[in-house]
């Protein structure tokens, strides 16, 4: 009995030993950890100082005389440039976490991480923050320079305004150790400002943008919403609940009260009639790959591009007919080098086509516009454009340039403003 | 076929491929050192480390004892040891270890093996050493290994390895030449691996803790 009892005693001693030799794996890897500023901190009124020199390439808006660059979460730079020859800086609007702006009338709208922030600019001199919609983009974090996961956000803390680059080591579970990578998570979650031919005394942007206004409403893509400010009164946007977008959307361009958006995996359209609800309607699709959209009358063109952080191995333009929005067909494509943003006035299609540079099409027959090739400058890696009232206004890595296109056969060079990276 | 060899050795070692080197004692005081290679009731069959075969009547004998002073487990060894290694997975491996016993009591070797992780090859390469509990032909004893699990298959990915383990065992020798042992113990792997092409980012690295237990009978040729 006692031998039993002994026995017994110590099978189950073995069978708890061997069931306690459980494997474990670890994985040792760099995270961002999150650098917090108080709510208090972040709030403080943000200074107009001098001017200051372009160190990052960012989304450029233009309003009336005057050129703005968004540096990436360090603020805008306001350029006065009634005269394009001779562009002049009137100072730097530091505002940390700021990513892109539209301008309604006096009003510039802009954000700051989570916050929609609204500023005067009645004096170009002296802008003034008269409101902020907090929390509006409870999603966003600031940009992250390489491919590492982001450790967990603790809210309470504050917010993140930076990251602090280490290295842990924690327990996975084996086989399944794959992680969230937020590289170049801002941009991601907010860029820019669009183009509407709508409404009055607005300003117009690049096509590498994540704002755009349609009438009253002010909309900004966040990660996955699409988030609609109600501005009929100007000073006091009244954010409706988002619109979720099952795809990861990259630009938004407004056009005839609706709303293309610009996806690594295709374009879609939105309907406006409900302005705090927009409608999906349609899409054309396309292998996974960053692309801008510009619209023109029946005819949306977008540029497909491949590469680090688009995936995809296409380097296009495609021109997509939309005279009828629900049913928009690729009506032709033509091979590019590697092409970021783009825009058109007066049937001249500028194409950003990154090292090959700036490329101007006569897009007179939009669906041949690919096959007429006006003029290529190979003096900057173009990244965005704006071209308006016969001045182009390019954005590239080291340099942002403007070009008389009055005469479409002879574009000149007006000035250049150095990016000091 | 490995069983078949294993089987043979196991029925080699015990069917007294020599015998014990022995001490009889007979009734009139003399002392015979050698191998007792037949016993029974009448007779008993001694042969002497010159070769020579001495038979005495079994009333002529007062006893049969170890030989006073010597050491069973003295001298080089070689150990062939099959083991079950059990714990997430279970794996049946062989080692083999060549080493000396210096004293009475330790012993040290050097083991090799090849073993399979999560579909990757590794060679161990230890140290072992030993401490015998009894100068005795059989006697427990324990074993404590450590050493360097190298890679053998993928390179690019499989990065170092470390080992520690210790066991219980029983060793029983059968003869001056071979004796066969039986024990367990845990074994700790620390197995370190770069991301394969699928896993981004490609600097990190994966740290696997492998905990086993091990169940192993082995023989031990001197």
């Amino acid at each position: 009995m006692k031998t039993n009892t002994l026995l017994i005693n110590f099978l189950l001693l073995l069978i708890v030993i061997v069931s306690g030799c459980k494997d474990k794996t670890f994985k040792k890897h760099k995270v961002y950890s999150p650098i917090y500023t108080s709510y208090e901190d972040f709030r403080n009124h943000p200074a107009f100082e001098s001017p200051q020199p372009i160190t990052k390439q960012g989304n450029i808006y233009i309003k009336d005389d005057y050129l703005f660059i968004t540096e990436p979460e360090r603020g805008i730079h306001f350029i006065d440039n009634s005269s394009p020859e001779s562009p002049q800086q009137v100072g730097f609007l530091e505002l940390i976490g700021c990513t892109g702006l539209e301008i309604r009338g006096n009003r510039l709208y802009t954000n700051s991480y989570i916050d929609l922030v609204v500023f005067d600019i009645s004096s170009i001199h002296q802008p003034v923050e008269i409101n902020r919609v907090k929390n509006a983009f409870p999603e966003a974090l600031p940009m992250t320079e390489m491919d590492y996961p982001i450790s967990s956000v603790d809210k309470d803390k504050g917010v993140v305004t930076a990251w602090k680059l280490e290295t842990i080591k924690e327990e996975v579970e084996y086989n399944n150790a794959h992680w969230l990578n937020c590289p170049n998570c801002e941009t991601m979650s907010i860029a820019n400002t669009v183009n509407s031919n709508q409404g009055q005394s607005q300003g117009v942007s690049g096509s590498i943008t994540k704002f755009t206004l349609i009438n009253d409403y002010l909309y900004v893509m966040d990660k996955v919403s699409l988030k609609p400010f109600d501005i009929s009164i100007p000073d006091a946007p009244n954010l409706h609940d988002g619109v979720l977008v099952s795809r990861e959307v990259e630009t938004l361009f407004a056009y005839n009260d609706h709303i293309f958006m610009g996806t690594t995996t295709g374009m879609l359209i939105f309907n406006t009639t409900s302005p705090n609800q927009p409608e999906h309607i349609s899409s054309v699709n396309h292998f996974t790959a960053c692309d801008p959209v510009v619209v023109k009358d029946n005819y949306a063109y977008v540029t497909v591009r491949s590469g680090t952080g688009c995936g995809g191995a296409f380097n296009q333009l495609d021109i997509i007919d939309i005279s009828d929005y629900n049913n928009p067909f690729i009506e032709s494509s033509y091979s590019m080098t590697n092409p970021h943003g783009l825009g058109i006035d007066n049937n001249m299609l500028f194409i950003c086509d990154g090292s090959a540079g700036l490329k101007v099409f006569d897009a007179t027959n939009p669906i041949e516009a690919g096959n007429n090739l006006i003029h290529t400058f190979n003096d900057i890696t173009a990244v965005d454009v704006i071209p308006d009232n016969e001045v182009a206004i390019v954005i590239g890595e080291n340099a942002i340039k403007q070009y008389d296109y009055s005469n479409p056969e002879e574009l000149i060079l007006l000035s250049t403003i150095q990016i000091m990276q | 076929m490995k069983i078949n060899i294993l089987i043979l050795l196991l029925a080699a070692s015990f069917s007294g491929f020599g015998q014990l080197t022995r001490t009889t004692v007979l009734k009139n005081g003399s002392e015979i050192k050698g191998k007792v290679i037949h016993s029974d009731s009448v007779k008993v069959k001694i042969k002497t480390k010159d070769g020579s075969n001495l038979v005495y009547k079994r009333n002529e004998i007062d006893t049969i004892k170890p030989v006073s002073g010597y050491n069973p487990h003295k001298g080089p060894f070689l150990n062939i040891e099959p083991l079950i290694s059990t714990g997430e997975q279970t794996n049946a491996y062989l080692h083999l270890k060549a080493g000396v016993n210096i004293n009475r009591k330790w012993g040290a070797a050097i083991g090799a093996s090849v073993e399979n992780y999560a579909n990757h090859s590794r060679l161990p390469l230890y140290l072992e050493l030993k401490y015998h509990i009894f100068n005795h032909y059989i006697t427990p004893y324990i074993a404590i290994q450590s050493g360097y699990m190298f890679p053998i298959n993928d390179l690019e990915q499989q990065k170092e390895g470390f080992m520690l383990g210790g066991s219980l065992n029983m060793v029983c020798y059968t003869s001056d030449h071979f004796g066969i042992t039986i024990g367990g113990g845990y074994r700790f792997n620390r197995l370190v691996r770069s991301p394969s092409i699928w896993e981004l980012p490609q600097d990190d690295i994966y740290i696997h803790h492998i905990n086993r237990i091990e169940l192993k009978i082995g023989l031990i040729f001197k």
